[in-house]
């Protein structure tokens, strides 16, 4: 309970070696592989990984799975559900269902990108930032209070304000440019109290360069957390796009859940009885959102070394 | 009727994900009233487990799978919560190991006593705060103390308050866990005297659960050694240290010595100086390492305070071959010395000199040069190894880097530095992760990194303190052997006399960053000169004095 | 006291950043925002100097140095001139953010404290009851809660207890029909007209706050001194908030701090479903018509706000953890 040691001495048992892969692609699916199965194992997790990986069908095989496409206004106008159109029609006279199928697509792509782009932002600024010292950390220490308690949805609506019509390059820029100081917070702080350990230490005696020390030693050692702050990010990233887009903000040409409900509001659905279609995009925004807040419950055990020999103890 | 009786108790950890293990198998004890027993064993052998479970804190994943535990008569192993409560004035009461912690950061000393006092009503209002300042009296703490915060008191202060709160419970039974741990020697000296007396005075009945068992030797009437969940052996202090009749008893009991005796043993080791080396490497040793007049001074922690003077006016000199011992208690400025030696730290004034390199005006490049003659052994093996790279990838990193071996060339060096410190089959050890190898094992790796580069100076910072008892030996004797074969000088910091006797020739001993003492380890420590350096001697456990004296 | 005055210092350098960063940013953009307000401004009628000035000193100049723009922009700021909005021409846009702020600050910020106790308590017992379906429960609807976007929300609670039962007005602060004073009969209306918004954010929010506590309480309870006081057999309640809860509530009042600004936000949102005539609402109807000066004074006044708030809960920690009294 309070012993440290994780199990008793002199009894090691030396098991053979398992040959890992030789090659490296075949070491990459591996490790991958060790990591899915590692979220995986969280129920939790679990079932956030299948939502994910739905909507990943859903947004990949869109033009397969959606009845119509997507700009097609051919239809009858405020429809309400039938059998040729399950969700009914837009005030525009096009189909819901085939809008709700493709809007996946934007809301995935910005979630992976601005989400990945805010991530590796995080992790340099991070990184670096945890591990030197001076009078330059305080300078960012100070940057990166601003950029958390400075509201980000309103600065995000003011730069896309300005840059009206910038699309998706402009949204995901400025969810990158207000989105990355929580993780740089959380992986300062993880950097911090690893680089106080031995390990990093002797591998400064070891002669490695510093760029190697932060890469190799440190950085495999917070997977778990930049796998958070991956997700946590990318969730972050949905949100605020159909925010910008429900105030009309984004590319309204291109369809995103976030615009359907911009255009169901502005055709006064509610009024007319097509609360569906607000209904069903918000859903769908909600449940990707909440799936990858529930694959974040199962990352923890990424930098586990336990997990890495492929057998649990 | 005993106080406690321990019958056919098991306990079970059941972790989320993990093989359940057994911690607890089938152990039977019983206590007396006023009796003061001691519970043995190193790391792993399940006496904490025992102790949280006969106090009933046993948390999940541990789990009490089968037995009875009778206090006082009724078997508390499956009492219900509120009734255990109860129990607890009166019954039986505990002291953590990490005393550090054990006390609530946000609450006054005051209000933690009146927490208690409120829980169990057996002290009336108007007369708390005087029971407070009593119990506190008994500990030798002053009654200003109840107003202070934890964070105000020093580490020895706050096992102290703990110990207090818990006798605050009038208990009958008191569990000590590891009470002096995480205190330093001299403190912990102290603290174990104050528990002595306590137990004398106030008549509870004590465990002490320690992995040390000459400090249990000293203190306790009756001893039970654990070993791998079971008890193997429960005998009275003096039959158990005269007597051994278990053969890990005997095993743990080799390990214990006087630093002051003519000829120290301990298994594989000898204090005999090390004879000139058998210099058979070609770079053995050739440079000195001259410290000079050296000071550091630590900007104050906090503003209005003054800076910390970690290191004060010390000159030394490390010759080549020779082991120069460093000891003193923590803050003494003994690990401030090897981050300075290293170049990890710059001195606020003095030189550090090592051959023809000044290592205080070394540039963070050359440094590097100075790492491929000059390699660290780290204290804690759990840190000090990265927990996903293979041993055979931490070692070719140095091998790589300093000798410009590569591929199978520098396989083959990591290999032969298995083989030297001992852990074979060398092939199955190269592809094992830290966590797969004990503490003993790591230590051994760290040392291999540490000889990749075959250094000149090797700078061991309490390279066996986090170590068990029985494992120590074979990594001091490790070293002694590197010494002795490779001619590596070697700095040995540590605050245990007994293994700066078997590994160093000279001592220096640090007392608030200045050298007290300094001379041959035989002579210092068997005819010491400085208070000081008697106080540490004193505070050494040690069994023999209390048995063979009478 | 020195914590005070050093998270004071703090605070007065981070709004410092913020007014300079609301002066860069205008200033960064495409095109000459300055120009383009000046336009707008001009269908409404001819533009005096003054009204043109003022927007100059916001958004940017045709001339002057860098330098001296800043200094008259911080004039400006420190006397809250922001020159006139053309959404509501002629209004003065200090004296729209002046009356928006109010509903806004009242609105969401009891909101807010409110969803924050509610979410810490329920956060408390969670980690208490770990493992079983008190806790399990509160943690997945809470993660389900916390991940709709506020907007959509505002709408399904409009659609349903708006729309389609009835209970509550749907939009406003208040009744057409009157006027705001301090009657009790128009506080009343105003809660009322508050209902809906408030609901919203409180549901959208709780969940965060919820897990956050769960997860620092469940470090603490592992923590040596719980372990402790249980041996002292102090009362489960006692050990729950006193050692265990009086301990997470600090770094989860530093995630407080730090999620207030997305919580604003999100409130924002909120106030344009129900045309609620907080900042947000004057924030949106700036950014669809494109006026940058009342665009530029709302957001600067929500960052004053938030960092105002911080600040304050800086504070409360700073009252809460002795250990900063040293």
């Amino acid at each position: 309970m309070t012993e440290s040691t994780p199990m008793p001495d002199r009894e090691v048992v030396l098991k053979p070696a398992t040959r890992a892969s030789r090659t490296t692609i075949g070491r990459a699916f591996q490790v991958l592989g060790r990591a899915f199965g590692t979220v995986w194992a969280n129920p939790k997790a679990r079932v956030g990984l299948i939502l994910l990986g739905l909507f990943i069908l859903m947004a990949v095989f869109a033009p397969v799975l959606a009845p119509y496409a997507p700009h097609d206004d051919s239809f009858g106008r405020n429809e309400p559900g039938s059998s040729a159109h399950w969700l009914g029609t837009t005030g525009n006279g096009e189909d819901v269902l085939s809008q709700v199928i493709y809007g996946s697509r934007i809301s995935l792509l910005v979630g992976f990108i601005a989400g990945g782009l805010s991530t590796v932002v995080a992790v340099l600024i991070g990184l670096s930032w945890g591990y030197l010292r001076g009078w330059g950390n305080d300078v960012v220490n100070f940057l990166v209070n601003l950029f958390l308690v400075v509201p980000g949805l309103p600065l995000m609506i003011i730069i896309a304000a300005y840059l009206q019509n910038g699309g998706l390059p402009m949204i995901i820029l400025v969810v990158v440019i207000t989105g990355w100081a929580w993780g740089a917070r959380v992986l300062r702080a993880q950097t911090q109290s690893l680089r106080s350990r031995d390990f990093i230490t002797a591998a400064v005696f070891s002669g490695e360069r510093p760029a190697r020390v932060v890469f190799r030693e440190i950085l495999p050692n917070m997977t778990s957390m930049i796998a958070a702050a991956f997700f946590g990010a990318a969730t972050s990233a949905i949100l605020a796009e159909s925010g910008l887009s429900f105030l009309g903000l984004g590319d309204m040409a291109t369809v995103s859940w976030g615009s359907m409900i911009f255009w169901a509001q502005n055709s006064m659905a509610i009024l007319t009885g097509q609360w569906v279609l607000l209904f069903a995009p918000g859903l769908c925004i909600a449940l990707l959102a909440t799936s990858m807040t529930l694959v974040n419950f199962g990352v923890d055990g990424l930098s586990n070394p336990r997990l890495r020999e492929g057998t649990g103890r | 009727m005993s106080l406690l009786q321990i019958e056919d108790l098991t306990v079970v950890y059941e972790p989320r994900g993990a093989e359940p293990t057994t911690a607890v198998d089938r152990v039977s004890l019983s206590l007396e009233q006023g009796e003061f027993i001691g519970l043995v064993g190193e790391s792993g052998s399940g006496k904490s487990t025992l102790g949280f479970a006969v106090t009933r804190l046993a948390k999940a994943p541990a789990r009490i799978a089968s037995g009875r535990i009778v206090f006082d008569g009724v078997d508390i192993a499956r009492m219900g919560a509120e009734e255990l409560r109860e129990q607890r004035r009166g019954g039986f009461a505990m002291v953590l190991q990490s005393g550090m912690n054990a006390l609530n950061p946000v609450r006054s000393i005051g209000n933690h006593f009146g927490d208690i006092f409120a829980a169990h009503r057996h002290v009336p209002k108007p007369r708390r705060r005087a029971r407070a300042i009593e119990l506190l009296d008994k500990v030798q703490l002053p009654a200003t103390v109840l107003d202070r915060f934890p964070g105000e008191l020093s580490g020895g202060m706050r096992q102290r308050v703990s110990i207090a709160l818990a006798l605050s419970l009038e208990p009958r039974l008191m569990v000590f866990d590891e009470p002096t741990t995480a205190l330093d020697v001299l403190v912990q000296h102290a603290v174990m005297d104050t528990i002595r007396e306590l137990q004398k005075a106030e008549g509870f009945t004590a465990v002490l659960i320690s992995h040390d068992l000459g400090v249990v030797l000293e203190s306790a009437e009756r001893v039970a050694v654990m070993h791998d969940g079971r008890i193997v052996e429960d005998a009275p202090s003096r039959e158990l240290f005269l007597r051994p009749r278990h053969e890990y008893t005997r095993m743990l009991l080799s390990h214990y010595a006087d630093p002051r005796a003519e000829v120290v043993e301990l298994p594989g080791l000898s204090s005999r100086s090390v004879d000139a080396p058998e210099v058979t490497d070609t770079k053995a040793a050739h440079d000195a390492v001259v410290v000079e007049h050296v000071t550091k001074v630590y900007p104050a922690p906090r503003r209005g305070e003054q800076p910390v003077t970690a290191v004060d006016d010390v000159s030394f000199t490390l010759e080549p071959g020779g082991a120069l011992a460093l000891v003193g208690q923590s803050g003494s400025g003994k690990s401030t010395i090897a981050k300075m030696l290293t170049g990890v730290e710059k001195p606020t004034s003095g030189t550090v000199r090592f051959g023809d390199r000044q290592v205080d005006k070394l540039s963070r490049r050359k440094l590097r040069g100075l790492h491929a003659d000059m390699q660290m052994v780290f204290q804690d093996p759990y840190s000090a190894l990265n927990p996903l790279s293979t041993v055979e990838y931490t070692l070719t990193r140095p091998v790589e880097n300093f000798t410009g071996l590569r591929g199978e060339a520098a396989r083959a060096r990591v290999l032969e530095l298995l083989e030297t410190v001992g852990l074979t089959p060398v092939e199955q050890f190269a592809a094992k992760l830290p966590h797969q190898l004990s503490g003993g094992q790591r230590q051994r790796v760290v040392i291999a990194r540490a000889l990749a580069s075959n250094p000149q100076v090797l700078v061991a910072d309490e390279p066996v303190s986090m170590l068990d008892v029985s494992l120590r030996a074979g990594v001091l004797a490790l070293l002694q052997e590197l010494r002795r074969e490779t001619g590596v000088s070697l700095l040995y910091i540590t605050h245990d006399l007994l293994s700066a006797r078997v590994i160093a020739d000279q001592i220096m001993v640090l007392h608030h960053g200045r050298v007290v003492e300094r001379g041959e380890t035989v002579q210092v420590l068997r005819f010491p000169e400085d208070a000081y350096t008697t106080e540490l001697l004193a505070a050494v456990p040690q069994p023999s004095r209390r048995f063979e004296a009478s | 006291m020195r914590y005070a005055l050093r998270k004071l210092g703090l605070l007065l350098l981070t709004l410092w950043a913020a007014v300079t960063m609301n002066f860069v940013l205008p200033r960064l953009m495409p095109g000459s925002p300055a120009d383009a307000a000046i336009a707008r401004l001009a269908q409404n009628g001819p533009v005096s100097p003054a009204v043109q000035r003022a927007i100059e000193v916001q958004l940017g100049l045709p001339d002057g140095s860098l330098w001296d723009q800043y200094v008259s922009y911080l004039h400006s700021v420190v006397t809250l001139d922001f020159g006139v909005s053309y959404t509501f021409f002629p209004m003065k846009v200090s004296d729209l953010v002046a009356n928006a702020l109010p509903w806004t600050l009242i609105m969401v910020g009891m909101v807010t404290i409110i969803s924050f106790a509610v979410g810490t308590l329920i956060g408390i017992g969670a980690a208490w009851r770990r493992g079983t379906w008190l806790d399990s429960l509160p943690t997945m609807t809470g993660s389900f809660l916390s991940a709709f976007p506020y907007f959509w929300t505002g709408l399904l609670i409009v659609f349903f207890t708006g729309y389609v039962a009835g209970w509550f007005p749907t939009s406003g602060a208040y009744s057409a029909t009157a006027t705001p004073n301090f009657s009790l009969e128009f506080i009343g209306d105003a809660l009322y007209h508050a209902a809906l918004p408030a609901i919203t954010i409180f549901l959208t929010s709780l969940g965060g706050w919820i897990l956050g506590m769960r997860n620092t309480m469940i470090n603490t309870l592992g923590e040596d001194y719980v372990t402790f006081a249980e041996a002292n057999g102090l009362h489960g309640r006692t050990v729950a908030i006193r050692y265990a809860a009086r301990n997470a509530i600090l770094p989860n009042l530093t995630g407080f701090g730090m999620a207030l600004g997305g919580v604003v936000g999100g409130s924002l949102l909120v106030e344009q479903v129900f045309a609620y005539p907080g900042v947000g609402y004057l924030l949106y109807n700036g950014v669809t018509n494109q006026d940058f000066p009342l665009m530029q004074a709302v957001f600067l006044m929500i960052t004053v706000s938030v960092l105002v708030a911080n600040f304050l809960v800086e504070i409360l920690y700073g009252v809460l953890d002795p250990r900063t009294r040293r």
